[in-house]
């Protein structure tokens, strides 16, 4: 829905809970607020807009502009309403004859040293100062304005060093709005006064041009600035928007709302969307600014289809290549057998469109061989948290970090990875929670600014399970068990087993001490600190999954929550940092191959016949390939042909050199998705895909929040992905039809317990819902579950015995490789590659320590080779002191860097997500690319080069 | 006199932040310094304490007049023949503090003008150096007794040089949170020296008052709110310094 641009209601200050609730009168009316609530804001609650320019909702009040000066009966003075909390019986008086000649005194003052070019001024329409200057009613500057005055900033030179905003010093009224929203609503206190008195100007780091500073580019400061001394540069090219609608980031797990600002189909700029319940108003750098990825000239939107992978694309109609597809398929199946192809769900698309690529490859290729991104992922998480509480999903929501004591982060560097829940977390801390990261490596939460880890259990890679038990070993020695807890909620037998297990002086901190690296008595300390909360949080990530004992770990998580009591109410609880954006709806949607949407296994026959009855046909019983199987099986021969949407598993799937080949073996490969990622250089059939600005449906972040998803210009191939999937499943001979996605979420909620209650009509009503949402649960579904008991009944508890990774350092490989996240750029990068966050890194490198560096003779910047069993490539390297001794570090958001050539097939037991953060290394000082490299970028220009010619330049997007 | 001296502004710089005035409520008796209650005193109301304790609160009321209670060391500075600290009861007059104590002026010249109250504190004219030396009575006339610090000026001052003075010292001393004081005492800088080099010099004055006007009550701490009070005791009692007639006075 469309809804013309006008500015939020701001409150001037934030709300304040309470109790107890205060009555007073402003300007002849009563009204009623909670106790600390603001004069300004009980005004506005009133209906009336005290003048202000140096508050804003978002923030504490500050008292600075001087602007929003009351007067109250019986005291003397005129106290500022933003500082002035809201008494019983107080008589306010908003406007008088004294507050507006000193209001205007204020403004003329203001203005006195303002470039005045309102007309011209990027701010013009949506300018605070500009607003209240009118609201004042001042007519004349008696100062005179700029030089005429006397001293002045009005030539003040522009910083436009950070590619999405401007700051100009020449506007800046000094009302602290930004430094104060990098400190309060971001954490990173980027920002600062520099100067004294009239001087005093907006500094980044010491004066120094933003890119330069500290400055994560999270644009919270551009969202607070009240005029256009920072202002986005898009809205300076582009002019004020005239619509927006509200839609959900296609970024990371946290999926914050959004307002996309337009003129017509153009996105001008995105706004963080102040009622988005996961972010409340703010966002980091990729949501709020890289998305030009979505017009980028690299878009293809055209269908293609080629023979072999050596022949030129050829570009089709879209009946032409989906007749294609669907030939080349059923000929396959004919041949090999229906379970001979498969197809790959994506975690980015919206939960219908994930849901009707798997009907279509159970109901229309007639196999259970689906799969999606979570396998390499999250699906520890999946098992782990089925297993022992019986819901496969976090337990609460982002805002009740506001409610812990006690935080944990495991194998996660939120910081970078979900900077926006990473804000919520750093607020608790410096309002006095505490604090334990366990990571081999010193992430920013360990040591940041107001934010220092009370304990960083910098343990070895592959060694996380032995640290979970040790914890466990000390909460049940030392008698910090929830006995009550415990007693009530979970299951007896397996408690008890756990309980003589991590007993055993072999699961002691002492007795792992060699093993983890981490001192006994840091483990204890930590581990009491756990216990002792009362609330205590565990936030983990990646490096928990992506694990040979990934599934064990999770599980040890799980028990060390319930043995503490801390699962069931605001402020605790097991918290999966969910990576994509859609890959918990993914998941929901019955991507896997043994499971049916709502998590039902495939084998149970009451599910299937709901299923076989809805959709028509005959479901097979049989769980079918994994990812990891789908390779083996095509390096067999049994399987032949792939349906892949928006997932690109030659860049982010392990072993790269094990899936060329296996891609290489298959038949027929059908991509869909917006670029030429890499699996579409081994694709036959392209069927180009649709942005998420360019479709509607619903994101599951990680807080099980359904949020609406809503189509901003008209998809640029013609069709939006889930019309594509309807298409393709017509073309096998399967018959689908929907008009909207709203009808695809009434099949999924009619056949799935957990989202029966799920409707467009309620999102749109209430924003968003989490499931469960269903008759049983509040309206808007469940914020945190295992209230009362846990989802499974009983918790049931396992025994975690840790086993070594295969992946051991040895002679040849001495060093340990991990794995992980920065900032600016997303995952496999094919969005954020293709915008300016380039400019924060261009390149993947190789963090290395000092201490490996210097024995290799390797100096900072230097090109080094690192091999495993799996292979080889060339990175550049950076030598860091976040990495202990014995472990190296990348990223793999370029195609080029070949980080996963090295990475291994060693995978998580149960559910084969592959290790990621364990691999044993060489490194050393090369000169030049490595193989795989050299043959990549042969392969690569030589797949560009099959594209059709077209008017635009194609460029491979390779970093440096 | 630096920016950190000011209690709010104190607090933040002991805390490590950037020493701007933090705004009340909360005062800091009841949250200051680290969120905890705070006391902020000067040295001159420590040094009371040892005679109260002694000798006992009745003993100390004794001394003074009206709700000024006990005694004073004023200071005495400036063009003064004896200049010194002067400890005495609250009540005394100026006129006594100056040529009882004082001596009269050092240059010998008339006395035209004493700041009473520190840097902040009014300009007081002879026709009110009978007044007794109390926290009300300098009030209602529009003064400051402050903590008693007295500078004396002879009739060379030229009292528009010492209210561009006055608004000078405030542009330096601002801690640039408030705007008022921010751009206020620099535009005030600017708007002497145009009335006293004559251009647009009426609306200049009416300006200075509306500006004057501004901080007193817009301020948010005392720098800027008390910085007035230098600049319109000069303009009132001294207009020919700045070459308008003698105009209705106006309180501060």
């Amino acid at each position: 829905m469309l809804n013309p641009s006008k500015p939020d209601l701001d409150y001037g200050t934030p709300a304040r809970e309470s109790d107890v609730w205060v009555d007073l009168t402003i300007d002849g009316y009563t009204v009623s607020v909670p106790k600390g609530t603001s004069l300004m804001r009980a005004a506005v609650d009133a209906g009336i807009q005290v003048p202000k320019l140096c508050a804003t909702d978002s923030l504490e009040p500050f008292g600075s502009c001087r602007l929003c000066l009351v007067e109250i009966d019986g005291r003397k003075g005129t106290p500022a309403s933003c500082t002035t909390p809201a008494e019983a019986g107080m008589v306010v008086h908003t406007q008088t004859p004294k507050l507006q000649e000193l209001r205007k005194g204020v403004m003329e003052l203001y203005i006195s040293d303002h470039p005045l070019d309102c007309l011209t001024c990027s701010a013009n329409g949506n300018c605070e100062l500009q607003t209240q200057a009118g609201v004042v009613g001042l007519r004349n500057v008696r100062y005179g304005v700029g030089a005429e005055a006397g001293a002045h900033h009005c030539d003040l030179k522009k910083d436009e060093s950070n590619p999405y905003f401007t700051y100009d010093a020449s506007k800046c009224i000094v009302c602290n709005r930004c430094v104060r929203a990098c400190e309060e609503t971001q954490g990173t206190f980027a920002l600062t006064i520099s100067g004294r008195g009239f001087e005093s100007r907006v500094s980044a780091g010491q004066d120094q041009p933003f890119m330069e500073s500290d400055c994560v580019s999270c644009g919270a400061c551009v969202q607070a600035c009240p005029t256009a001394t920072l202002q986005e540069k898009t809205v300076i090219e582009l002019g004020q928007p005239e619509h927006s609608l509200i839609t959900t980031c296609a970024y990371c797990g946290v999926g914050c709302g959004f307002k996309a600002e337009m003129k017509g189909n153009t996105v001008v700029r995105m706004v963080p969307w102040k009622d988005g319940k996961a972010n409340e108003g703010h966002s980091c750098v990729k949501g709020r600014f890289a998305w030009g990825y979505a017009t980028h000239q690299d878009r293809i939107t055209t269908p293609m289809i080629r023979d072999k992978i050596t022949d030129p694309w050829k570009v089709v109609s879209w009946d032409e290549a989906l007749t294609y597809a669907a030939t080349r398929i059923q000929k396959i199946q004919a041949e090999h057998g229906k379970d001979s192809v498969g197809g790959i769900t994506s975690s980015r698309c919206t939960n219908e469109e994930t849901y009707l690529v798997q009907k279509l490859i159970r109901a229309a290729f007639g196999t259970n061989n689906v799969d999606t991104c979570a396998r390499v992922c999250h699906s520890p998480t999946g098992y782990g948290l089925g297993q022992t509480l019986g819901t496969s999903a976090g337990t609460q929501t982002f805002k009740s970090v506001s409610q812990a004591d006690v935080i944990m982060v495991i194998g996660a560097n939120p910081s970078d990875a979900h900077p926006v829940f990473a804000s919520r977390m750093k607020r608790r801390i410096r309002a006095g929670a505490r604090l334990i990261v366990i990571d081999p490596r010193k992430i920013d939460l360990v040591d940041s600014v107001h934010v220092k880890a009370d304990h960083h259990l910098a343990l070895k890679p592959g060694t996380n399970v032995a640290m979970i038990t040790a914890m466990a070993h000390v909460v049940v020695t030392e008698g910090l068990i929830a006995d009550s807890y415990v007693k009530e909620r979970c299951d007896d037998k397996s408690f008890n087993e756990w309980r003589d297990f991590v007993s055993k002086p072999e699961n002691s901190p002492e007795a792992f001490e060699s093993v983890t690296g981490v001192p006994a008595s840091e483990v204890r300390a930590a581990a009491r600190l756990y216990a002792s909360g009362p609330n205590s949080a565990i936030y983990y990530g990646l490096g928990v999954t992506e694990h040979a004992q990934g599934s064990t770990m999770v599980l040890g998580i799980a028990n060390l929550a319930m043995a503490c009591g801390m699962v069931g109410r605001e402020g605790v609880g097991i918290n999966p940092l969910r990576g994509q954006n859609n890959v918990q709806g993914s998941c929901d949607m019955g991507s896997f191959p043994h499971e049916l949407p709502g998590y039902r296994h495939i084998s149970d026959t009451t599910t299937r016949s709901l299923f076989e009855a809805a959709w028509g046909v005959t479901l097979s019983p049989e769980p079918g390939l994994r990812i990891p199987n789908m390779f083996e099986a095509a390096l067999d021969g049994s399987f032949k042909g792939l349906y892949c949407q928006g997932e690109d598993i030659v860049q982010s799937d392990p072993n790269t050199q094990h899936v060329e080949a296996a891609l290489s073996a298959m038949d027929c490969i059908v991509v869909q998705d917006i670029f030429l990622n890499e699996t579409a250089k081994f694709a036959h059939v392209f069927l180009p895909g649709s942005s998420f600005l360019e479709k509607d449906g619903t994101f599951t972040n990680a807080e099980r929040r359904i949020s609406r998803v809503r189509q901003a210009m008209p998809p640029m191939a013609g069709f939006a992905d889930w019309e594509v999937t309807l298409k393709f499943a017509n073309a096998l001979g399967y018959a689908m039809h929907y008009d909207h996605p709203e009808q695809i979420m009434q099949e999924i909620a009619d056949l799935t317990p957990s989202f029966r209650g799920v409707s467009y009509e309620k999102i749109e009503r209430l924003g968003s819902v989490q499931w469960p949402c269903n008759e049983n649960t509040e309206e808007a579904g469940t914020p945190i579950m295992h209230i009362d008991k846990f989802v499974r009944g009983k918790g049931k508890f396992f025994n975690t015995q840790y086993i070594a990774s295969d992946e051991k350092v040895t002679q040849k490989f001495p060093l340990l490789l991990t794995t992980g996240r920065i900032l600016s750029q997303y995952n496999v990068g094919a969005q954020t590659r293709r915008t300016p966050n380039n400019q924060w890194h261009s390149e993947d490198v190789l963090e290395i320590h000092p201490h490996d560096a210097q024995e290799r003779g390797i100096q900072d910047k230097d090109w080094v080779g690192i091999e495993s069993r799996a292979g080889r490539t060339v990175l550049r390297a950076e030598v860091s002191e976040r990495m202990q001794p014995g472990v190296v570090y990348t990223t793999f958001h370029f195609p080029e860097s070949g980080a996963n050539v090295i990475t291994t097939d060693s995978s998580d037991w149960a559910t084969n997500c592959p290790e990621y953060k364990v691999t044993a290394v060489q490194v050393v000082a090369v000169s030049q690319p490595s193989e795989w490299q050299s043959r990549y970028v042969k392969f690569s220009k030589q797949q560009v080069g099959l594209l059709p010619k077209t008017d635009r330049q194609r460029t491979e997007v390779i970093g440096k | 006199m630096c920016a950190v001296k000011k209690p709010p502004c104190l607090l933040e710089s002991i805390e490590g932040k950037r020493g701007t005035v933090r705004p009340k409520p909360p005062i800091p008796a009841l949250e200051g310094l680290f969120g905890k209650p705070t006391v902020i005193n000067n040295v001159i109301t420590l040094a009371s304490v040892p005679v109260i304790m002694a000798k006992g609160a009745s003993f100390y009321k004794d001394y003074g007049v009206g709700r000024s209670q006990g005694t004073l060391p004023f200071q005495i500075a400036g063009n003064i023949l004896r200049g010194g600290l002067v400890e005495k009861a609250f009540g005394l007059t100026l006129r006594e503090l100056l040529f009882d104590f004082g001596g009269g002026s050092r240059t010998g010249r008339p006395i035209k003008a004493v700041q009473v109250g520190g840097p902040l504190g009014a300009y007081v004219p002879e026709s009110q150096w009978d007044l007794p030396l109390d926290y009300e009575a300098y009030a209602a006339v529009g003064a400051v007794v402050g903590h008693g610090g007295i500078v004396v000026h002879d009739d060379t001052a030229d009292m528009a040089k010492l209210a561009r003075y006055a608004m000078e010292f405030c542009a330096l001393e601002s801690c640039g949170k408030c705007t008022p004081c921010r751009i206020g005492s620099t535009r005030g800088v600017e708007v002497i020296d145009r009335i006293t080099s004559n251009q647009n010099k009426e609306q200049q004055v009416h300006l200075l008052r509306d500006l004057c006007n501004t901080m007193v009550n817009g301020s948010l701490c005392a720098m800027g709110g008390k910085t007035p009070f230098p600049v319109l005791s000069a303009l009132n009692h001294y207009p020919a310094d700045f070459g308008i007639e003698a105009l209705e006075t106006e309180k501060a």
